[in-house]
């Protein structure tokens, strides 16, 4: 069964190649692909080849979808399953294992550091892939988490500008605000 | 030269020196040109995004002070809508005589920072604020606060304690856009009504902390006749206030009187009589409410403390969300704010 190829291009003038039900876990590319105006290659200026082919890849284990590992776990064990009459344990199990595969997967997919993880959010943002977008999200607040300015800046390598007048006020304001309740 | 100046912290962190320190930068400004992947321009909707999943501690103490792009995500009106401070109460001690609780100085101190911070980043956007029932603010909190949140809609201050009738006075002429209010019991309820009903147009939602008697359901039907949600849950209540309240407010849509201690007060020396169900008087005046919430039942959980406490439920003895529960939708508190992240306990934290 084949489906119809859509082809995306880079902002550095480099052509991909996707699946149209791939293409759809995006909701700017669905909108394009149903608005009808697909003129052989779709355009994306906000994404680069650096990126591109990574939100395809997740846009492949996706499919149509948009939701995350978690949102389809939820789904999967839906208790109203329990009291139909044609509730099959053995389709249960089978969602289990690909709700478990596709964690791993996930797991694995969003390993990278801060520089990927600032792209494929943007790349995510402006393609409408709610399901990517969350992941990213929850990884960056992971790196943000009970962290102090100093450990959060090293993590997103990020320069302070505020002014030394500015810096002291805060450093003020942290001094007095104990540490203990602050920060445990 | 402008180069080493916008580097310059980074430099000293990482000891390079002389020849290597300009070549880094070099390095660093080229790679920036070329990519501008960087953090501190992350569109601010994103920010906002990740912000949300954090609490006003994550966010007034760490990443506020990131730097300017996170501090001005940091400042979006979307993180402030509902300002919790249910997570902090007052060091203090009872007292036998008024205001019945000491609080320490730090304590006070810490209070009025907290707040100079959270209202700082919030730009006047608050328009839900909750304080936690032991959480005893002074004049100069509650009025900082309400020169800071101008379009609040809906106040929980469960403690007025050491709060004066001109300061919550001055409070609510701020609060013009106020609807709902969450309040303890208090020895006299008619300047407060008055104020509220004479600032604010659009006030519709009461719930009151503590017993309710005759005197302030005529207090509510002078000053406050056009209420449509009233919550006692938990209250000592007794009947000529619910009879009062369901005979001269005739605007109410919804009633909770889950868990009261329903009494009869007769005339002295006749000790009062705990009722132990609704009677076909109340029931019949009732039934024209949309919503009506009762609960009389000696296997509720609530009920029980309810006894057991004597009519003035002891919060802190319970769970730490109990006190946010309401039967009223509308009323009821949401946690995810809390808890949910931390791990699933509501911790609340001491103003030491």
């Amino acid at each position: 069964m084949s489906s119809t190829k859509i082809f995306l291009k880079s902002s550095d003038d480099k052509t991909f190649e996707i699946d149209e039900t791939a293409a759809r876990a995006s909701e700017t590319l669905k909108n394009i692909i149903d608005g009808g105006c697909l003129d052989g290659v779709i355009p994306l200026p906000n994404v680069s080849s650096n990126i591109l082919p990574k939100v395809i890849e997740y846009c492949k284990k996706h499919g149509g979808d948009n939701g995350s590992s978690k949102k389809i776990a939820n789904g999967g064990v839906d208790k109203d399953k329990e009291i139909l009459p044609d509730y099959d344990e053995e389709e249960d199990k089978r969602e289990k294992v690909r709700v478990d595969e596709l964690k791993k997967w996930e797991e694995e997919y969003m390993d990278f550091d801060q520089q990927v993880l600032y792209d494929l959010m943007l790349a995510a943002n402006y393609l409408h892939i709610k399901g990517l977008l969350d992941l990213t999200v929850e990884k960056a607040a992971s790196m943000i988490r009970g962290r102090t300015p100093d450990q959060i800046r090293e993590n997103f390598n990020i320069n302070s500008d505020f002014t030394p007048e500015e810096e002291e006020e805060m450093i003020l304001i942290e001094d007095e605000w104990d540490d203990e309740w602050a920060f445990d | 030269m402008e180069a080493s100046k916008v580097f310059s912290g980074e430099i000293n962190s990482t000891k390079f020196s002389g020849a290597a320190s300009d070549l880094w930068i070099v390095l660093k400004m080229g790679e920036e040109a070329l990519l501008e992947r960087r953090w501190e321009n992350m569109d601010l909707d994103i920010l906002v995004r990740i912000f949300k999943t954090f609490d006003i501690i994550e966010l007034t103490s760490g990443i506020s002070q990131v730097c300017r792009t996170w501090r001005l995500a940091c400042c979006d009106a979307i993180l402030w809508k509902t300002l919790d401070l249910g997570l902090w109460r007052s060091n203090y001690i009872k007292i036998p005589a008024a205001p019945f609780v000491w609080v320490s100085d730090s304590s006070d101190k810490k209070l009025m920072r907290l707040l100079k911070v959270a209202l700082g980043l919030s730009c006047g956007a608050v328009t839900c604020l909750i304080f936690h029932f032991n959480l005893y603010l002074k004049d100069e909190h509650l009025i900082y606060t309400a020169e800071r949140c101008p379009q609040l809609k809906r106040l929980v201050l469960p403690a007025w304690n050491r709060i004066t009738k001109s300061a919550i006075c001055k409070a609510v002429r701020l609060w013009e856009d106020l609807e709902s209010m969450t309040m303890p019991s208090i020895r006299c309820y008619s300047y407060i009504m008055e104020e509220i009903g004479r600032s604010c147009k659009n006030f519709r939602e009461l719930k009151l902390m503590g017993p309710c008697d005759a005197v302030f359901a005529s207090t509510l039907a002078t000053w406050l006749p056009k209420l449509k949600v009233l919550s006692l849950r938990c209250s000592t209540l007794e009947r000529d206030a619910l009879i009062l309240i369901l005979d001269s407010l005739m605007h109410l849509e919804v009633l909770n009187i889950s868990h009261c201690l329903l009494v009869e007060v007769p005339d002295p020396p006749a000790p009062r009589k705990i009722l132990t169900e609704l009677d076909e008087t109340i029931i019949e005046k009732a039934s024209r409410l949309r919503e009506f919430y009762s609960c009389m039942d000696d296997s509720c959980i609530m009920c029980q403390r309810m006894k057991d406490d004597e009519g003035l439920i002891r919060w802190y003895k319970y769970e730490e969300w109990s006190w946010r529960v309401d039967e009223v939708s509308s009323l009821s508190l949401a946690m995810e704010q809390h808890g949910e992240v931390g791990g699933g306990i509501l911790q609340v934290r001491d103003l030491e």
